[in-house]
């Protein structure tokens, strides 16, 4: 109704324009068989069954409990494979960490409100600990030291597509350590740890993680 | 909007469109006749308007029953026939403009030609001349003004059904009416003046 109401709003048109507009045209007397002619020459046409999306198959319950069970058990068998995949993987890799040396570095390097590596940058210093740091820095003129490990962390194996090392020296965050791949198998990274952050583990194509003996 | 299917004055009045496209899917080709019988006319009366010949728009009705006939496996039921067949003819008009690079030449008279063959009383003879001037000041307007306005008043389409047709939108669509209507209102007072 108010569409129809909306629709009387039209712009009127001449009487005589509405009749003319929709006065019926004299057509040709063979137009009609024409078109029968040329159908007939056409071969039958088919009705189109194109495919339907799941949600549309849902809705018009043709996906039985026993289709959503197969549905279910193939994501179940797929999830499995990629789980024992990631295993298989993972028990071809070997790990290493070595300690090559102490390295020692200026204070202001150091974060005094939470560790940090010389490679691999953490968090950034709040203000409070920046303020800090500068007061001791100011108070000692600058001289004091400190001393980390420079230690190396290799892995080897297959089928790696990416690896990272987290620890405690980057706060345990992926992505921000990331091992350079070296040459075959091999990956490998440098790393300025302090010395007591000892816990650390391998993520390998940024899913698998494997975990290691801490540093010693 | 739905609108019912419209009724036909023979025994096949109780049947719709939709039953005879599932009897010519099934095989009975024939039945495409009740189709062309009920949808002829209008669709015929559509193409002169929007090509402002004749013979142009014998051929597009014919080549759009054809191709309607080709894809008829892809005519949704929900859909009304009428409507898509409006489409198949607007859209087989809009080619046949392309082709021939007009729509309305003013030196096109046919539709008053023809009807000048046909009637010979002085109605009629009045009839004819009204036809041609419609025709003339229609040739005037833009392709899709006059589209627009030959399909709200000449097939007397919703809005609704228009948009589905033209793939132009409802609010759009009432503004080429509008303007349509101004645009033809001056052409006609400005003939009747000279």
């Amino acid at each position: 109704m108010r569409e129809s109401a909306r629709e009387s709003r039209d712009p009127q048109l001449s009487p005589w324009v509405l009749d003319t507009l929709r006065a019926p045209v004299v057509s040709a007397a063979s137009s009609r068989s024409a078109i029968m002619d040329r159908v007939r020459c056409e071969s039958a046409p088919r009705r189109l069954r194109a495919p339907m999306r799941a949600s549309r198959w849902s809705r018009r319950g043709l996906l039985s409990p026993f289709g959503g069970m197969a549905v279910l058990a193939m994501l179940v068998v797929l999830v499995s494979v990629r789980r024992l995949d990631q295993r298989h993987v993972g028990s071809l890799i070997e790990t290493s960490a070595i300690i090559l040396g102490d390295s020692v570095v200026p204070l202001q390097d150091v974060d005094f409100g939470g560790l940090r590596s010389g490679n691999a940058r953490t968090a950034d210093v709040s203000g409070e600990a920046a303020a800090r740091r500068d007061s001791v820095v100011a108070r000692l003129g600058g001289r004091l030291l400190d001393t980390l490990r420079v230690v190396e962390f290799v892995l080897r194996g297959p089928a790696v597509r990416s690896a990272s090392v987290v620890g405690d020296f980057n706060a345990w965050r992926r992505g921000v350590t990331m091992l350079a791949h070296d040459s075959g198998d091999t990956w490998r990274a440098r790393v300025l740890v302090p010395r007591d952050a000892l816990r650390f583990a391998y993520v390998v194509n940024d899913a698998q993680w494997i975990s290691a003996a801490g540093l010693r | 909007m739905e609108r019912p299917e419209r009724p036909t004055e023979t025994v096949t009045e109780t049947v719709t469109d939709a039953q005879i496209v599932r009897r010519v899917l099934m095989g009975e080709i024939e039945a495409f006749a009740l189709l062309v019988d009920r949808h002829h006319a209008r669709s015929l009366r559509v193409a002169t308007h929007l090509l402002g010949d004749g013979d142009d728009a014998e051929d597009a009705v014919q080549e759009a029953f054809v191709r309607a006939y080709r894809h008829l496996g892809s005519y949704r039921e929900r859909d009304r026939f009428g409507s898509w067949l409006s489409r198949i003819v607007v859209n087989q008009c809009r080619s046949m403009a392309a082709k021939h690079r007009r729509f309305v030449g003013p030196g096109d008279s046919a539709t008053a030609e023809t009807a000048l063959q046909y009637d010979d009383d002085a109605d009629a003879l009045e009839r004819a001349a009204r036809r041609q001037e419609l025709a003339l000041a229609l040739s005037k307007l833009g392709p899709a003004q006059r589209e627009a306005l030959v399909l709200r008043f000449s097939d007397e389409l919703s809005y609704d059904e228009m948009a589905h047709v033209t793939g132009v939108g409802v609010s759009a669509l009432k503004m080429r009416v509008q303007r349509a209507c101004a645009q033809l209102r001056a052409l006609l007072s400005e003939h009747l003046h000279a």
